[in-house]
């Protein structure tokens, strides 16, 4: 994958090139009926204990293949997939599945996923079902960025983002003028929103922050082995 | 520094494919230095000091580290340049002052290359934030490509994106060219493919200390 540099002006040409992205793709799915996956959710939830694995509280359903009875909860999802692997780009494109593990997510208050990587998979994905409204609170004096400088920001209890952390050595090695003052941060989050889905690749590290509101926060994992 | 995502229009979906945890180098064409006077005072400090060291050079003559203190005035000249380029860099804040640079010259005859390496630990007083290659004589045909290795460990374990996403590819390669500079995080691996021409292939390096 190349991306075009990036040019700077002043007296000699400068180009900025950009080597060795990690890929994240975001997929806004707009004919899935997420009330029929709620209640499946549910459906399963009262069925199924679960398993534990990131998940720190919250119900993480146990994973389901292509030969599961349940993997019927699934399938207003699944049948999406062959719009949208063949999509992305990779040379060859994606073919064929060959295998997939397909799990629940429901998380609660304070619920969290702790930080984890599926390395025995090619891609991973997650979709989110029921996607709490974020609460306005009041202002909040925060440590952030990188400097963990106290800044008083508005504070809004969100469900719980997704946080992708930085694969590379830059940050075990120790190269931190390059990465305060160029990246500015060690990690990459994402907010979830209903209907909208992420596929990276299976080994890029990541978490779920708690969710802070009162409502039940529903995704859908994924990992998928393809040809 | 974030990248814009590019919108992959699918039949049934658009895709959002964003770029994350990019590595950059800056490549920065000089078109007023003068490189033979360059070729020449590097010749006269091989001359002064056969030695040299032995770092990363396998077979190559390596000068010893010079810093503008030491006796490095001959380079002045990229000092002032890099003076120039560093402030212009997307950091954010901009760079406002070199506070150190070490230098040092190298000569690659025909078979010579340098090993991987990278220039966090060049310095135990001082760290390294930022390096440097500069291209003084670079013969015509393959007098060496410098090559960048992917620093995302878990490449190793991916194979699947590794292959159809990178073209299953660790290395990046670029070719030198006279009055080319490459600047590069100092944590970033690179190495020196051998010189398979029968000429010299010269480059001055640079470790940079900046606030």
């Amino acid at each position: 994958m190349e991306l075009p540099p990036y040019e700077i002006n002043g007296k000699y040409k400068i180009e900025n090139q950009f080597l060795f992205p990690t890929a994240l793709f975001q997929i806004e799915l707009d004919d899935v009926d997420n009330n029929i996956l709620t209640e499946n959710a549910y459906k399963l939830y009262a069925e199924d204990r679960g398993i534990k694995v990131s998940n720190s509280g919250g119900w993480h359903s146990n994973f389901c293949n292509f030969h599961d009875k349940n993997f019927k909860y699934f399938e207003p999802l699944t049948s999406k997939f062959q719009y949208i692997l063949p999509e992305l780009p990779l040379y060859p494109n994606i073919s064929k599945i060959n295998q997939m593990n397909i799990w629940f997510n429901l998380n609660r208050r304070n619920n969290i996923h702790k930080r984890h990587h599926h390395i025995n998979s090619d891609f991973s994905g997650v979709y989110y079902v029921k996607v709490p409204k974020e609460v306005e609170t009041e202002e909040k004096e925060q440590f952030i960025g990188i400097d963990n400088k106290m800044t008083s920001i508005p504070k809004k209890d969100d469900c719980g983002k997704i946080k992708f952390f930085d694969p590379r050595q830059a940050i075990s090695y120790g190269n931190y003028f390059y990465m305060s003052r160029y990246h500015r941060t060690f990690d990459i989050s994402r907010m979830p929103i209903e209907g909208t889905m992420f596929i990276f690749p299976s080994g890029l590290e990541h978490e779920v922050l708690p969710n802070s509101t009162d409502e039940d926060r529903i995704s859908i994992s994924f990992n998928l082995i393809v040809e | 520094m974030n990248l814009h995502p590019q919108i992959i229009e699918g039949d049934k979906y658009n895709i959002s494919h964003q770029f994350l945890f990019h590595t950059p180098i800056f490549e920065i064409q000089l078109d007023d230095v003068d490189n033979n006077k360059l070729t020449d005072i590097i010749y006269q400090l091989k001359e002064d000091d056969k030695e040299g060291m032995s770092v990363s050079n396998m077979g190559g003559w390596h000068s010893k580290f010079r810093n503008e203190n030491d006796g490095a005035e001959s380079f002045d000249e990229l000092f002032e340049n890099l003076r120039y380029i560093l402030p212009l860099l997307p950091f954010n804040p901009n760079i406002k002052e070199l506070v150190s640079i070490d230098s040092w010259a190298m000569i690659n005859k025909k078979g010579d290359f340098n090993l991987v390496h990278n220039h966090l630990y060049a310095s135990d007083t001082l760290r390294v934030d930022l390096s440097a290659v500069y291209y003084v004589k670079v013969p015509e045909g393959d007098s060496g490509n410098i090559a960048f290795r992917d620093p995302r460990s878990v490449i190793n374990g991916n194979t699947f994106v590794h292959s159809r996403y990178n073209n299953g590819l660790e290395w990046e390669h670029r070719y030198p060219k006279e009055g080319l500079m490459y600047i590069f995080p100092a944590f970033l691996d690179h190495m020196v493919r051998p010189n398979k021409t029968e000429e010299d292939r010269i480059a001055i390096s640079f470790n940079l200390t900046v606030r």
